[in-house]
């Protein structure tokens, strides 16, 4: 039995505060804990804001769908929007440097989201949609 | 989001920026705004307290991460203190903790600042 929860949003930053706390509704109904629910709290919302400001280019007439899949395993978040596709780097994330000079100020939002989730997957599908698959597993089935 | 500045307790060569709320990418650009201010008006030893700080995200790491970058170009430097778990665990992942130094209270970031003082004396009594 999977049940999904669905939201339509339009495409503008002030709403994140709000996608935060549906989110966290959520995952607290999924069973994940405190410090769980931050880290996909945190990846939602750093995927929100590369939908808005990149996809869609910061303009905020636009309107992009949250996804959340329910099940025994953990909760699955897909995020679809209609903006430029986005393709994410293939590099080797270089933030671990201890040189803050050689530190970029871009990048860090992926970098997050894929240390924050289990699974992390861009997508550009057939009808021209960009969607991030984004899965967090419950612990009591990663250990079993 | 808010942001107040004031002179550290102790040191008033040393500002303090109290930030509260959360810094989502919504707030980051008033977040560097304020810091705009700061640093244009030539103060380059501070101390950012995210005691009351309950969500940084990239966005606010970036500012940050500017923030200290202008302060040490200017032989100044940022230090952190009193961060939360959650906004710990963000920085610890983004690897902030190892180019940001961050202090458990305000006595031991001001006092962690004579260093700095320490080798601007040593400069001046060099060029005397």
């Amino acid at each position: 039995m999977r049940d999904r929860i669905g939201i339509v949003v339009p495409s503008h930053l002030k709403y994140l505060h709000f996608i935060g706390s549906v989110i966290e509704e959520i995952a607290q109904q999924v069973g994940f804990s405190g410090s769980e629910i931050d880290h996909i709290k945190q990846a939602v919302d750093e995927a929100c804001t590369n939908v808005i400001k990149h996809a869609y280019e910061g303009r905020n007439d636009r309107h992009f769908c949250i996804n959340c899949f329910i099940d025994e395993h953990g909760l699955e978040i897909v995020i679809r929007d209609r903006g430029k596709f986005f393709s994410p780097p293939k590099r080797k994330y270089p933030y671990m440097s201890d040189d803050l000079n050689s530190r970029p100020y871009g990048g860090l939002g992926i970098y997050l989201m894929k240390a924050f989730m289990d699974r992390v997957e861009f997508k550009r599908t057939a009808g021209g949609y960009n969607e991030v698959h984004m899965a967090k597993y419950l612990k009591r089935w990663k250990e079993s | 989001m808010k942001i107040q500045s004031r002179p550290a307790v102790g040191n008033n060569k040393i500002t303090v920026l109290d930030l509260m709320g959360r810094v989502d990418a919504f707030d980051a650009s008033d977040f560097e705004k304020e810091i705009k201010k700061v640093l244009e008006a030539g103060q380059y030893y501070l101390i950012l307290n995210l005691e009351k700080t309950t969500y940084v995200s990239s966005s606010g790491l970036s500012v940050i991460l500017r923030m200290a970058k202008e302060a040490r170009n200017n032989r100044g430097d940022l230090r952190l203190m009193n961060l939360n778990l959650t906004v710990r665990d963000t920085f610890e992942i983004a690897g902030f903790h190892r180019i940001i130094r961050i202090f458990p209270n305000e006595m031991e970031a001001v006092a962690s600042f004579q260093d700095i003082f320490s080798a601007y004396d040593r400069f001046e009594i060099q060029k005397f």
